[in-house]
């Protein structure tokens, strides 16, 4: 999720995937940019609360898109739903 | 044009005293501060009209008061919202994309394709039945009136308020303008739950998805109450999910209020605040752990009372009126006054009947397991016609949400699409498995699950350019397909509207044609004089909302007013409608349904008995009209306005 999120960052500074991440593999995000781009505002008066909206955009490999043999049985099961679907509707 | 421009009114007013009562809240953006704004003062009006009528004081001018009041107390803020607002527009005016730009331009084409038959005389659907029915006679009547001979006036909660107040300030066309206000709404705060939660991308697709959803165009002609729950389940959602993620007791306590005010929605609305209770507790034992388990109860019982306090008006009014606060439901916990143990039998089997009889339509039985309600996501997305007495797309969910929900297995652990898919999940299969499999009534899970549908195919973007593409183009192609389905429930009657509503057609000349009771309407208030009552002898009888009388229904399934197993001879019925204060009566021609008469042909017999004494005065294709010989206008109703009072009560 962490990939989307940042795209839709797009103010107040670079796009949050072009951002450094820290040591820790998280990109920080300004709190000016939070009303802007909607991306969950980071509480500085709690560190639990930093935590959670920090993990929420950690990025790394792999992070986004489901395993390739999840993707293909959805895939699969959407054809035959859609399929079913126009068929129904024809009959 | 009046109607907009009160509506217009009404949500600047709205906008303005939610806001200022919800200053303390950390919100993300405007957006999402005026969508709980305009939530939670909505409700608030629901409960201000609620009172009204308990008062005896339903009037205009108290409702403008009440208005007035609101609009000093939020001036400042609604003034402000508003020039913020315009800013707003005129930068994204400037800066939208090609492609948000076309997605807004058809949801504007659709919502505005959809205000024709709202401007339109109401015809069809529930609403003439009973969403509008008790509103307007509560108007009428300047008063919250009993409806003891029928249990639908007890099943009129919060938006029901709302269409009250609209009637007591102009008509139907504004009360159905505030069901579509619902709807918008509802689309906005699915784009504003993906984008808190999710990405703006996301947001949009499933706001859009929503909008051009055949079963939405159904839900936005017509007045129903299914936008307001599905708009409180979303704002609640967020509010929990916002409190998860900051920790501020403040979201916790709007999530509350909001949950409250769905359950303040229908009887079904109760899932909501129940259900996230459960979500509160597990997710603050889970972070908190088993050794601070006391205070995630505690916390969650300070939720749940506080969503209670929220929902209790419109349950306290019927726990007043017929010591059931969900009257006719739970007769055996809580009974009921004018009700009864074989009514509430008679009512169960002609509901058991009535799905029979649709599901015959996709060539099936009811569902009589929970291993049969199973299939109930994959007959409501194929079969969407064989739940109801509808048109092939009227409650169409469309393919999208059954092809890529169950998708949130592969999102990993990732709580916010838990969260959604996990509540939607639970209140789709509560309703499904032990209430009733009906599209409409899993209506609130519907945006959540598309939501979590659209998180998964985006996510799918990630296996590189051509998915991407592929993923776009399923997205598009499914919204316009959807929208083409939409526009063709819509097609009835949308010229005929149009021609209405720019006058170059009389109401009279459409309601003619396209509402079957109307002419038994017409008869009725030609020959009844605005003093009379009538008495309406049908199976199923919700005439009213062109009835234009004083009446009483005597129907022997939904009501126990007129209780025919204790009405022995033709004599007593005559006394009884006497004592009622009835002038005239109307036997209706009942449609051909099973299961409609749980008392059998006694009921039939006191009707022809009846009708033998009076004196026929016309008739027409939907019935005909009698007079009660040597009647009293008025004996027990006393001008206490319409629809009867107390007489009945003390008469059944």
């Amino acid at each position: 999720m962490s990939i989307e999120r940042a795209r839709a960052a797009r103010s107040g500074g670079a796009p949050l995937e072009e951002r450094e991440p820290t040591e820790s593999g998280v990109v920080r995000i300004a709190e000016s940019e939070h009303h802007a781009t909607g991306v969950a505002p980071v509480d500085k008066r709690s560190p639990a609360v930093a935590d959670t909206a920090q993990a929420s955009l950690r990025l790394g490999p792999g992070d986004g898109a489901p395993p390739l043999w999840g993707g293909v049985l959805l895939l699969l099961w959407a054809a035959l739903v859609y399929a079913s679907y126009v068929l129904a509707y024809l009959r | 044009m009046t109607d907009l421009a009160i509506l217009l009114v009404l949500l600047v007013i709205a906008l303005g005293v939610g806001r200022r009562l919800l200053r303390a809240v950390p919100f993300a953006s405007p957006l999402e501060e005026a969508l709980f704004a305009l939530a939670l003062a909505l409700g608030l009006f629901a409960y201000a009209t609620l009172a009204l009528g308990e008062a005896h004081l339903l009037h205009a001018p108290a409702l403008c008061a009440v208005l007035a009041a609101g609009a000093v107390h939020g001036w400042r803020e609604a003034t402000a919202a508003l020039a913020r607002a315009a800013r707003a527009v005129r930068a994204g005016v400037r800066s939208v994309s090609p492609a948000t730009g076309a997605g807004l331009v058809l949801a504007g084409a659709l919502i505005g394709a959809e205000l024709i038959p709202i401007l339109a005389p109401p015809v069809g659907g529930d609403q003439t039945k009973y969403q509008l029915v008790y509103p307007r006679l509560w108007a009428e009547a300047h008063s919250i009136v009993p409806t003891p001979w029928s249990f639908w006036g007890y099943l009129q909660f919060l938006m029901n308020m709302l269409f009250t107040a609209a009637f007591v300030l102009r008509g139907d066309v504004l009360a159905r303008l505030m069901n579509a206000t619902f709807g918008v709404l509802a689309a906005l705060a699915i784009y504003a739950a993906g984008r808190r939660l999710f990405s703006a991308r996301s947001g949009g697709w499933a706001a859009l998805l929503f909008l051009s959803m055949p079963l939405t165009a159904t839900l936005m002609i017509r007045a129903w109450v299914e936008f307001a729950l599905a708009l409180y389940v979303l704002l609640a959602i967020v509010a929990v999910s916002a409190w998860r993620e900051t920790g501020s007791w403040r979201w916790l306590a709007l999530g509350a209020t909001m949950a409250g005010l769905g359950a303040a929605t229908k009887l079904m609305g109760l899932l909501l605040p129940a259900l996230l209770g459960v979500v509160l507790l597990v997710d603050l034992l889970q972070r908190r752990g088993l050794a601070r388990g006391w205070r995630a109860v505690t916390t969650t019982i300070a939720f749940g009372a506080l969503a209670a306090v929220v929902a209790s008006p419109c349950y306290l009014r019927n726990a007043v009126e017929t010591g059931n606060p969900i009257f006719p439901f739970g007769y055996a916990v809580f009974g009921g006054r004018n009700w009864s143990a074989e009514a509430a039998a008679g009512l169960d089997a002609y509901y058991a009947t009535y799905r029979e009889t649709q599901a015959t339509r996709r060539g099936a039985h009811a569902y009589r397991s929970w291993l049969d309600a199973l299939r109930f996501p994959w007959d409501a997305t194929m079969a969407p016609y064989s739940f109801e007495e509808s048109g092939r797309s009227a409650f169409d969910p469309g393919p999208f949400i059954l092809a890529f929900a169950p998708g949130v297995l592969l999102l990993g652990r990732d709580p916010r699409a838990w969260i959604i898919a996990g509540f939607a999940t639970a209140y789709a299969a509560i309703v499904a498995l032990a209430m009733w499999a009906h599209p409409r009534y899993v209506h609130p899970a519907l945006p959540l699950l598309l939501l979590v549908a659209v998180v998964v195919v985006e996510r799918c973007r990630g296996y590189g350019r051509a998915v991407s593409a592929l993923v776009t183009l399923v997205l598009a192609a499914t919204v316009l397909a959807q929208a083409v389905l939409a526009a063709r429930v819509i097609a009835p009657r949308w010229t005929d509207s149009v021609r209405v509503v720019v006058g170059k057609s009389s109401e009279e000349a459409f309601l003619r044609r396209y509402e079957p009771r109307y002419t038994l309407g017409a008869m009725l208030r030609r020959e009844v004089p605005a003093t009379g009552t009538v008495l309406i002898l049908g199976m199923i009888p919700h005439p009213y909302y062109y009835v234009g009388r004083v009446f009483v229904l005597a129907s022997p399934l939904e009501q126990n007013a007129i209780d025919y197993r204790r009405i022995a001879s033709v004599d007593d019925f005559l006394a009884i409608a006497r004592a009622l204060g009835v002038t005239h009566v109307v036997r209706e021609v009942d449609p051909e349904k099973e299961a409609v008469n749980p008392v059998g042909p006694h009921v039939l017999a006191l009707w022809d008995g009846l009708l033998a004494r009076c004196v026929p005065l016309g008739a027409v294709e939907a019935g005909a009209l009698y007079r009660l010989p040597d009647a009293t206008p008025g004996a027990l109703t006393g001008g206490a306005g319409p629809g009867a009072t107390n007489g009945s009560r003390s008469a059944a």
